[in-house]
């Protein structure tokens, strides 16, 4: 049987092709949680992640009749949101303007206040603004090895062999590189468990 | 028992820093979205029309100047071979043998 969620999108995308514009809505208001989330960690701003998301859903409605619907749209949205940001990156640095670690220093409340949020194994955290700011500078502020794997992994879901083919490295580098990444910020953050 | 912490850390920590699917300004950032999309839609009905115009105005001027000429256009002649089969009968009519040998 069919995901319900996935013929949904099916639905809205055959909409917004047969000329319902106003159903790209739908796509952008289910999707843009995780794709402004992807642009922030690769561009550490959040003003910037928002202009890039934005540009990304633009792309994304342009090129809709290329969608195959083989992946979901989510993941289409994503790797377009990914290839933005490395465009973007191609033609200016990166902002890593703090430590990590002076970064939890100062924002220590904050980080306290992510972890206690979402207790039920069920609910999700709800962003605001101030908290998307807040992981823009700990996403900058990480390692950019650690940063790229946790990418990779955590935001866009890839699974371990499409990460692999991404980074052109071994399933085995990938988990051992993976497991390096999560401990490195275990241990920053412990404290606060 | 250290394995086990970390991963229970880990898993709230995963959560709560990559795990959101919702914001709190949603509807601010789909309504900019959704504008800078119908700004889009409209540019590309532009281009379509004025690309549609640039070949059916041409097309539709060919069309009306043919329906024209076809309705100027005089009723057909005989042909030129029916003309000259006449002509060659006529001649043969007129061969200045014919009288000399009835004559003779």
């Amino acid at each position: 049987m069919d995901d319900p969620l996935l013929r949904n999108q099916k639905e809205l995308i055959a909409e917004v092709l047969g000329g319902k514009v106003e159903a790209f809505g739908e796509l952008v208001r289910a999707h843009q949680a995780r794709v402004r989330l992807v642009c922030l960690a690769f561009l550490g701003n959040s003003t910037e992640a928002d202009d890039a998301a934005q540009d990304a859903f633009l792309k994304a409605f342009q090129g809709l009749n290329n969608f195959k619907g083989d992946a979901s749209f989510e993941t289409w949205i994503i790797r377009i949101a990914d290839n933005h940001c490395l465009d973007l990156l191609r033609t200016r640095k990166r902002h890593r303007t703090e430590s990590l670690d002076a970064l939890l220093e100062e924002k220590g409340d904050a980080v306290e206040g992510f972890l206690s949020r979402g207790g039920a194994a069920d609910e999700m955290p709800l962003y605001s603004p101030p908290d998307l700011e807040f992981l823009g500078r700990l996403f900058a502020a990480l390692p950019d090895d650690d940063r790229e794997i946790l990418i990779l992994r955590e935001i866009e879901r890839l699974p371990y062999g499409a990460i692999a083919d991404r980074l052109k490295c071994s399933l085995d580098a990938v988990k051992s590189r993976l497991k390096r990444s999560r401990q490195s910020l275990i241990e920053k953050c412990r404290k606060y468990f | 028992m250290d394995n086990d912490q970390n991963e229970l850390i880990w898993q709230r920590l995963s959560k709560a820093l990559f795990g959101g699917d919702r914001t709190t300004d949603e509807g601010l950032f789909t309504y900019r979205v959704m504008e800078q999309v119908r700004r889009v839609e409209s540019a590309l009905e532009d281009v379509a029309w004025h690309r549609f115009l640039r070949w059916a105005v041409p097309m539709l001027g060919a069309g009306v100047a043919s329906l024209i000429l076809a309705a100027r256009t005089p009723a057909r002649t005989a042909s030129p071979s029916i003309e000259s089969a006449v002509f060659q009968l006529s001649a043969f009519d007129e061969d200045p043998l014919t009288p000399v040998l009835e004559n003779f």
